[in-house]
C-alpha cells in the first residue's frame, strides 16, 4: 500500500513485532514537563505550607504538578464555584454529601501502573487483529514541538532500539517505588535550545485531543499512543454508560477515563462539578484532556451531526476569563479499515436495541480478537492554536457591517465577570459565535482526513442503484478498479476543494488478487466469491439480518461522502429535469436547497447558514462542464450528458438515495405534534421498520434512527410549519416520476 | 534664580529647560550612563546615589541577556536638525495683541529648540524620533511662560479671541502622546508652560492644606515644605520632574500613596481657567454631596478642558521615622499572595513593591563596585543560605522592597507586622540596603532606555491595575504574550519582559511591566519602532482580556484612545465628549487627547445614513 512509507509514516505495529511486548510496556515513560524538576526535602515542606497558604490567589502550587487524581478531587470540592452552587442551592439534603458522591463517581484515577498494563494487554491485542497502525511522523513531531521536545528522528528505528533489559530492569524498578530518579535516563530527552525554556511562566501547553469516534477502540488509541512517543497521558472524557463494563471501566478509569452523564443541564450542582473538573484539568495544565466531540460513537461512520459543545465550552471558557493564555486543539481522525463493532452499529441503526454494556459482552467479543481488521490510520490535523483563530474570528467580525447590538441588551463584560462562579450561560453573543464556528471547524478539520479504503469503494459499487438492489448482484474487480477512477482519481480537483489531506488507501500496483483477497479476508462475513471470481454479499434470506447487512454497506460507503456532496448536488440537480434543460438559476435553487436539506448529513467547509451564497457553485459548475457531464446548451441552461450517465449515476447514487430515503420520512403520518426529538425518532422508526423491505435501499436508508434524526432536525432549522410540506414538494417534484424513468432507460 | 517675593522658590527647571534637561532623552544633561575606558557601565554627574559609580555587572548582563553587542553603537544626533524643524505657523493679530497687553510680563519664546523641547513627551517612539534629528510632523508654534493664574485667563481669552490652539505643558513626562502636537491642527499652538507657576502661595497650618501654584514640580514642592516640616507625601516615580498640574490633569498616583493617597486623595480644592471662564469650587469642606464631583472631571482631562492654574493640597508633617526594607519570596505567586494578605488586613507600609524574577536577576546586574572581598563573601554565604538551605530556586526567586513611615514607634510595630505575615508565605527579610536600592533604581530606570538605545536596544514600561484573583494570570499572560508577540514579528532575540507589582489596593492591585527589546537583525525591512508598536499593542490587548485596566495612573493621551470606548463604554466617551463640548466647544485646548478622533465623524455618519 504504497502512499504510507516509512519516511512520513510510523507502523507501530511492525515495530512492535519485531520486539517483545512486556518489556514495552515496562519501558521508561516519563512526563516530559514535571519529571526533571529536582525536589529537595527542604522544598517538599515548603510545598506542603504553600498548599495550605496560597488558596487565597492560587488554588494549586506549581510545585506540586503534576496532581494525582485525589488531588484533582479535593481541588474541585474545595473550588469556590462549588462553594457557591451549594450555598445557592441550599436545601435540606447534604449537598457536600452529594457533591462527593458525585466526583467520586466522576473522576479518574489516572497512573502509570494501570497505564502500563493496559499497554501490554493491548500491544498484544493490536498485534494480533492489525495489520498495520499507521502514524504520521509530522504530527508527533508537532507535538514535540509544543512540548517543547526534540522531534524524533525520521529513522524507523528509534523508539524500539532503547528498549533493553537493563533499562526494562530500571522500569520496573522505577514503576514499584514511585521514586523519581529516572533523571538520570531523562537526560537524553534535551530540550529544545529555546529561550522559553527556562522561564517559569512559560507553562506547559494547554493540549487538547478531539478524536473522530467511531468505536471503542477509540479510547485507547490515543492513551497508547502517547505512552509509545512519551508523551503525557491524556483524561478522556466518556459517557457514563461505560460504568456498566464494571472491570474494564476501572481501568479504563486508570488509565485517564473520566464519566459524565449524557445529560445534567438541568442539575446545577452536577453541572458545576463537571465544569470544575474539567477546568481544573485545562487550567493547571497537568494532563491534556481528550474528548469525542461528536458525543457519541458515530454508528454511521460519518459525522455526528451537530458537534456536541459543552466540553468545549467549559475549556473555551477558561481562556476567555484568561486562566490560561493559550488553548491548542488538535482534531484527530482515527481511520479503520474495519470498525471493531460494525454488527452492533448497523443493528442500532435499525433500531435493534445496543446491549447492555456488560462484562458478558466483553468477553463475548474476545471472539473478535481471532479476526484480522485490517489497517488503522491515525492522522492528527495541525493545532489549533485558540488565541490566534479567536483574534482572526474577532477581525472579521469587526468587518462584518451588521447590527450594531442594541444598547439595552447589555452583555456583561468578561473583565467584570467573577472568574470563580460558575456561570452556565456566560458566552456573550461573539463568543458563542466563535464557538459554533469552532466546533464545526473542528469536525470538518477530522474529515479533511478521511482515508477512503477499499469497502469504500465496493460499497460504493454494490450499492449503485437507485432503489432496488437486486438480490444477487455482483461486482467484478474490474469494476471497482474503475469505479475508483470514476469516483476519486478523475474527481480529484474537485475533492481537494474540501480537502487535500484524504487519502486512497488501495493495494500498490493495482494488484487485482489483492485486493480480493483483502476484501474476502476483512470482511469474511460480508464478502462471498461467486463462480466466475465476482464478490457477493453474504445474503441469508432474514428480512433484518440482510437489511443490516446492507445497512453495513452504507456505514463504509458513508465514510467519503463528504468529499463528494458539494460537487455533487450539481449533478443530482440537472438529473431532476433530464428530459429537458435547466437553467442556471434553476440550478443554483436546487444546490442551495441539497445543502440545507443535508446540514445535518454531511460536513461542509461551513455550516450552512440561511441566504447563502456557495462561494463553490460557479466553480463546480464549470468543473463538470469541462469534464463534459455536462452540457452548456446556451445562455443559461444546462443540460446533462447522456454519454455520461453511467458515471453520473454512480457518483449521484448515494445522494439521491438519502434525498429519497428524506423524502419517505417526510411523506409518514405527520407526529410533529411531538416535542422530544428522540421520541419522535423512534415513533418514525417504528413505523418505517414495519414496511422495511431488505431489498430496497432507500427503505433500510429511511428506517435508520440517524437519517431520520437528521431529516427531522432539518426541518427544525427553518424552524417553520411550512417548512415539512414544502421540502416534501420538492423533493416529490424532483425525484418522483422523472429520474425513475431514466433509470427504466438505462 | 529669584528667591524675591513672597512665595518664590528656589526652582530647579530654568526657563528653557535644555539648558539643563537632555533635549533627545530622560533627565538631568550631567547625568547619563556611558561605557567608560574600562569597557564598563558608569553613572555619570553626582546627583544620584549612583552617581559617579561603575556597575561592573550590567554591561554582562545587557550582552548575555539581550545579546546587545557593543559594536552596534547607535547614538544619538548631537543637535536637532534644523531642517525637520516644521516653520511656525504665525497668527500675527494674536502675536500683536499679546505683545501688546502680556508682552512685558510673560516671557515667550518661537526658538526652534523650545519649540521641539515642549512638542513631545517621553514615549519610545518620540524618543526614538528626537535621536534622529527630532522629525516631528508637527510642533507648538510659540510657547509661553505665565506667572499667575491672572496671566492664564488673560492668554485664554485672547486665544479665545484670536481661534488659537492651546496645549499645557508641565513637567513633559507624558508618556501617552498626550504633548504631540495633532498633524491636521492648521491654527497656531501655543504651548502654554506652567514651569514659571511654582510658587506655594500660602500654607494653612491650622488645616493642614497648602495654596500651591500648579506648575511646581514635584521635588520643589517637597523640599520647600520640607523647610517647614512638611510634605504633601504624593511622589510619583517622575517627582523629580513632573508638576502639580500634571498629576491633576493625568490622574497621578505616588508610591506612597498607602499612607498620603493618591492626587484624587491628596487634593482639596482645584481652580482650572477654561475657554469660558475659571472653575472652581467656592468651598474647602473636605468631603461635599453637591452633584457629581467637579474634581473628577478635571481631574484626568488631559489638557482638554483647560489649564489648571491653583490646587490646594493637604500636607502632612514630615515623619520622625523613614525605613526601607526587603523581602525575598521563594516565587513570584507567593510574593503576590504576601501582598494581597497585607493588603487584606490593611496594614500595608508606605509603599510595598515585589518585582518578579527577572527584575530581581536585573537589579542584582546594577550592583555598584565590588566592596572587597569580605563584602562579597558575606553576599556569597547569603546566596548559598537562600538557595541551598531554604530551598529557594535562583529562577524563580523574586523580591519586595518595602518603605515605612511615621513615628519610631509605628515604623517599628509595622515592620514587625509585616514580616511576620511574610514568613508565612515563606518570605525571608533581605535587609535595608536592599530596599533602598530597589527605590533608588526607579529613579535610573529611565536613564537606563538612553544607553540602551544607544546599542540598539528599545525598552519602555506600561501599567495597569488589576483585581486581586487575575494579578498572577494576567501577569503571566501579558510577559507570556510580549515574548510570543516577539517571536511573530521576527524579533530575533528574546525580549526581556518582566513586570512588578507597584501598588496594592483592597481590592486589587497596580502592576507595572517592563519590555526591552534587542532589535539587531531584525526581519528585512521591518522598522523597529513599528515592530515594537506592534508588541506593545499586542500586549495592551492581552491587558485588557486578561481584566485589567487601560491605565492605572499614565492616562490616555493619543496612544491609547482606540481602547477608550471599550474602557468607559460608548455612553461614557459621549459624556466626555459633551462636557468637553460645553467648555470648549471651538476645540481651543486642541491637543485631541482622550477622546477618539473619529468618533464624533462616524457617528454623524451612522446617523445619515
Amino acid at each position: 500500500m504504497s502512499i504510507f512509507n516509512s519516511i512520513e509514516y510510523d507502523d507501530i505495529i511492525y515495530r512492535h513485532r519485531q520486539s517483545s511486548d512486556l518489556l514495552w510496556s515496562l519501558k521508561t515513560w516519563h512526563h516530559p514537563l514535571f519529571d526533571n524538576k529536582e525536589q529537595s526535602i527542604k522544598s517538599k515542606q515548603l510545598i506542603n505550607k504553600n498548599t495550605q497558604i496560597l488558596s487565597i490567589i492560587t488554588p494549586v502550587h506549581y510545585k506540586i504538578l503534576p496532581r494525582n487524581s485525589e488531588q484533582i478531587k479535593s481541588d474541585v470540592l474545595n473550588s469556590l464555584a462549588l462553594k457557591y452552587t451549594i450555598e445557592t442551592l441550599n436545601n435540606e439534603t447534604n449537598t457536600y454529601e452529594q457533591a462527593k458522591t458525585i466526583i467520586q463517581e466522576m473522576s479518574h484515577r489516572l497512573n502509570l501502573r494501570s497505564a502500563r498494563f493496559l499497554a501490554f494487554i493491548f500491544a498484544k491485542i493490536f498485534n494480533q487483529v492489525y495489520e498495520n497502525i499507521y502514524i504520521e511522523r509530522n504530527s508527533i513531531d508537532y507535538i514535540y514541538h509544543l512540548y517543547c521536545l526534540k522531534p524524533i528522528n525520521s529513522s524507523t528505528t528509534i523508539p524500539s532500539s532503547p528498549i533493553t533489559i537493563s533499562s526494562t530492569l530500571f522500569a520496573i524498578l522505577n514503576t514499584f517505588s514511585r521514586s523519581s530518579s529516572s533523571s538520570s535516563i531523562n537526560s537524553d530527552r534535551n530540550l529544545l535550545p529555546s529561550p522559553l525554556i527556562t522561564k517559569h511562566y512559560i507553562t506547559s501547553p494547554r493540549i487538547i485531543y478531539l478524536p473522530t469516534h467511531r468505536s471503542y477502540m477509540d479510547f485507547i488509541i490515543l492513551t497508547y499512543l502517547c505512552f509509545e512517543y512519551n508523551i503525557p497521558l491524556p483524561c478522556i472524557a466518556a459517557a457514563q454508560d461505560f460504568l456498566g463494563l464494571g472491570l474494564l471501566s476501572n481501568l479504563l478509569r486508570h488509565c485517564g477515563a473520566f464519566f459524565i452523564r449524557r445529560s445534567f443541564r438541568t442539575d446545577l450542582l452536577y453541572w458545576t462539578i463537571f465544569d470544575e473538573y474539567v477546568k481544573t484539568h485545562v487550567i493547571h495544565g497537568d494532563y491534556p484532556l481528550e474528548f469525542f466531540i461528536e458525543g457519541a460513537r458515530s454508528r454511521t461512520l460519518k459525522t455526528l451531526l451537530p458537534v456536541r459543545q459543552g466540553m468545549l465550552k467549559s475549556c473555551l471558557e477558561c481562556y476567555f476569563h484568561r486562566q490560561i493564555d493559550n488553548l491548542i486543539l488538535i482534531p484527530i481522525s482515527i481511520n479503520y479499515e474495519k470498525v471493531l463493532e460494525d454488527n452492533l452499529h448497523a443493528n442500532e441503526l435499525l433500531g435493534i436495541p445496543k446491549p447492555k454494556e456488560s462484562k458478558s459482552g466483553l468477553f463475548k467479543s474476545i471472539q473478535i480478537l481471532k479476526k484480522s481488521f485490517g489497517t488503522m490510520i491515525v492522522k492528527f490535523s495541525q493545532p489549533i492554536h485558540i488565541h490566534d483563530a479567536y483574534e482572526l474570528f474577532k477581525k472579521r467580525q469587526e468587518n462584518k457591517p451588521n447590527s450594531r447590538c442594541d444598547t439595552f441588551d447589555r452583555c456583561i463584560p468578561r473583565g467584570i465577570q467573577p472568574r470563580s462562579i460558575c456561570q452556565q450561560d456566560g458566552f456573550n453573543e461573539l463568543e458563542q459565535n466563535f464557538l459554533n464556528e469552532l466546533s464545526y471547524r473542528i469536525v470538518n478539520e477530522q474529515q479533511c482526513l478521511t482515508i477512503i479504503y477499499p469497502i469504500t469503494v465496493t460499497a460504493f459499487s454494490f450499492l449503485n442503484s437507485s432503489v432496488v438492489m437486486p438480490k444477487n448482484r455482483s461486482i467484478s474487480m474490474e469494476q471497482l478498479f474503475i469505479d475508483k477512477n470514476t469516483l476519486f482519481i478523475e474527481n480529484t480537483s474537485v475533492i481537494e476543494d474540501f480537502s487535500t489531506h484524504y487519502q486512497i488507501f488501495w493495494p500498490s500496483n493495482d494488484d487485482k488478487n489483492n485486493l480480493k483477497q483483502r476484501l474476502l479476508s476483512i470482511y469474511s462475513d460480508v464478502f462471498e466469491l461467486t463462480g466466475n471470481n465476482h464478490l457477493k454479499l453474504k445474503m441469508t434470506g432474514d428480512r433484518l439480518v440482510d437489511a443490516a447487512l446492507i445497512m453495513k454497506m452504507i456505514m463504509y460507503r458513508n465514510t467519503c461522502l463528504h468529499l463528494l456532496a458539494k460537487p455533487v448536488y450539481i449533478l443530482l440537480a440537472c438529473q431532476v429535469n433530464s428530459q429537458s434543460s435547466i437553467s442556471y438559476k434553476q440550478l443554483k435553487t436546487y444546490y442551495n436547497f441539497f445543502i440545507h436539506l443535508f446540514a445535518y448529513e454531511f460536513v461542509y467547509d461551513q455550516f450552512p447558514v440561511d441566504n447563502i451564497d456557495d462561494k463553490y457553485f460557479n466553480k463546480y459548475l464549470t468543473y463538470w462542464i469541462k469534464k463534459n457531464y455536462i452540457l452548456h446548451i446556451n445562455n443559461s441552461t444546462y443540460e446533462i450528458n447522456k454519454n455520461f450517465l453511467e458515471q453520473i449515476l454512480l457518483i449521484t447514487s448515494p445522494f439521491e438515495q438519502y434525498a429519497r430515503a428524506y423524502l419517505l420520512i417526510y411523506e409518514q403520518e405527520n407526529i410533529l405534534t411531538e416535542n422530544n426529538l428522540s421520541i419522535l425518532i423512534k415513533i418514525y422508526q417504528k413505523n418505517l421498520l414495519t414496511k422495511l423491505d431488505s431489498q430496497n435501499i432507500i427503505s433500510i436508508l429511511a428506517s435508520s434512527s440517524n437519517v431520520i434524526s437528521n431529516a427531522l432536525r432539518t426541518l427544525n432549522l427553518s424552524n417553520t410549519s411550512t417548512a415539512l410540506s414544502q421540502l416534501r414538494y420538492m423533493l416529490t417534484k424532483i425525484f418522483q416520476p422523472i429520474s425513475i424513468h431514466l433509470r427504466a432507460k438505462l | 534664580m529669584s528667591t524675591e517675593g513672597k512665595g518664590e522658590i528656589t526652582t530647579t527647571i530654568p526657563l528653557h529647560r535644555q539648558e539643563l534637561l537632555k533635549w533627545e532623552g530622560w533627565g538631568y544633561r550631567d547625568s547619563r550612563f556611558f561605557l567608560n575606558p574600562n569597557g564598563l557601565i558608569e553613572f555619570s554627574g553626582s546627583r544620584y546615589l549612583l552617581s559617579g559609580h561603575v556597575l561592573p555587572r550590567l554591561k554582562d548582563w545587557m550582552l548575555n541577556k539581550l545579546n546587545a553587542s557593543t559594536d552596534n553603537y547607535s547614538p544619538s544626533v548631537a543637535e536637532p536638525n534644523p531642517d525637520y524643524i516644521p516653520e511656525p505657523i504665525l497668527n500675527n493679530s494674536f502675536i500683536t495683541d499679546f505683545q501688546s497687553t502680556l508682552g512685558t510680563t510673560v516671557p515667550y519664546s518661537s526658538d526652534m529648540n523650545d519649540r521641539l523641547f515642549h512638542g513631545h513627551g517621553h514615549t519610545l517612539e518620540e524618543i526614538w524620533k528626537l535621536r534622529h534629528g527630532g522629525k516631528f510632523d508637527r510642533l507648538p508654534d510659540w510657547v509661553v511662560w505665565p506667572r499667575h493664574h491672572s496671566d492664564v485667563e488673560k492668554i485664554v481669552s485672547l486665544a479665545v479671541k484670536h481661534n488659537i490652539c492651546l496645549i499645557p505643558f508641565g513637567g513633559g513626562t507624558s508618556v501617552t502622546w498626550a504633548l504631540i502636537c495633532p498633524v491636521d491642527e492648521k491654527r497656531m499652538i501655543v504651548s502654554v508652560d506652567t514651569s514659571q507657576m511654582n510658587k506655594i502661595l500660602y500654607l494653612d497650618e491650622k488645616n493642614l492644606t497648602a495654596r500651591i501654584q500648579s506648575g511646581i514640580i514635584g521635588q520643589d514642592l517637597e523640599r520647600e515644605l520640607a523647610k517647614k516640616g512638611y510634605c504633601t507625601g504624593h511622589e510619583p516615580d517622575s517627582m523629580e520632574f513632573s508638576s502639580l498640574g500634571g498629576w491633576v490633569a493625568t490622574r497621578a498616583s505616588g508610591m506612597k500613596k498607602n499612607i498620603y493617597g493618591n492626587i484624587e486623595d491628596l487634593v482639596v480644592h482645584i481652580t482650572m481657567v477654561t475657554v469660558k471662564g475659571t472653575i472652581e469650587k467656592s468651598c474647602l469642606g473636605p468631603r461635599q454631596s453637591t452633584g457629581p464631583d467637579i474634581h473628577h472631571f478635571i481631574m484626568g482631562s488631559e489638557g482638554i478642558l483647560g489649564i489648571v492654574t491653583e490646587v490646594t493640597m493637604k500636607i502632612r508633617p514630615l515623619p520622625a521615622c523613614k525605613k526601607y526594607g526587603s523581602i525575598v519570596f521563594p516565587d513570584f505567586e507567593s510574593g503576590v499572595a504576601c501582598l494581597r494578605e497585607i493588603a487584606r488586613l490593611r496594614s500595608a507600609p508606605a509603599s510595598i513593591r515585589l518585582l518578579d524574577n527577572e527584575q530581581f536577576l536585573f537589579g542584582q546586574a546594577l550592583a555598584t563596585d565590588n566592596k572587597g572581598m569580605l563584602h562579597s563573601l558575606v553576599d556569597n554565604i547569603k546566596k548559598l543560605y537562600i538557595t541551598k538551605i531554604k530551598g529557594f530556586d535562583i529562577n524563580r526567586m523574586c523580591a519586595a522592597t518595602l518603605l515605612f513611615e511615621g513615628t519610631t514607634n509605628e515604623v517599628n510595630q509595622r515592620e514587625k507586622f509585616v514580616y511576620d505575615i511574610a514568613q508565612k508565605y515563606n518570605g525571608i527579610p533581605a535587609g535595608e540596603e536592599n530596599g533602598l536600592k530597589g527605590y533608588t533604581l526607579t529613579f535610573m530606570i529611565a536613564y537606563l532606555r538612553d544607553i540602551g538605545l544607544d546599542y540598539r536596544i528599545v525598552a519602555e514600561s506600561f501599567e495597569t491595575s488589576v483585581p486581586w484573583d487575575r494579578v498572577i494570570d494576567l501577569c503571566r499572560n501579558v510577559k507570556k504574550r510580549i515574548i510570543t508577540e516577539c517571536e511573530k514579528q521576527g524579533v530575533k532575540y528574546p525580549p526581556f519582559s518582566s513586570c512588578r507589582v507597584t501598588q496594592t489596593y483592597d481590592a486589587g492591585a497596580c502592576v507595572y511591566f517592563y519590555f526591552v527589546m534587542n532589535y539587531n537583525n531584525l526581519r528585512h525591512g521591518s522598522d523597529p519602532v513599528h515592530v515594537y508598536e506592534l508588541v506593545e499593542q499586542a500586549a495592551r490587548d492581552e491587558v485588557l482580556a486578561n481584566g485589567g485596566s487601560l491605565s492605572h495612573h499614565h492616562g490616555i493621551g493619543k496612544i491609547r484612545t482606540k481602547w477608550i470606548k471599550q474602557a468607559v463604554s460608548d455612553l461614557g466617551v459621549g459624556t466626555m465628549m459633551s462636557i468637553k463640548q460645553y467648555l470648549d466647544p471651538n476645540n481651543i485646548f486642541g491637543s485631541k487627547n482622550l477622546i477618539p478622533e473619529s468618533t464624533e465623524s462616524t457617528e454623524h455618519l451612522k446617523a445619515k445614513l
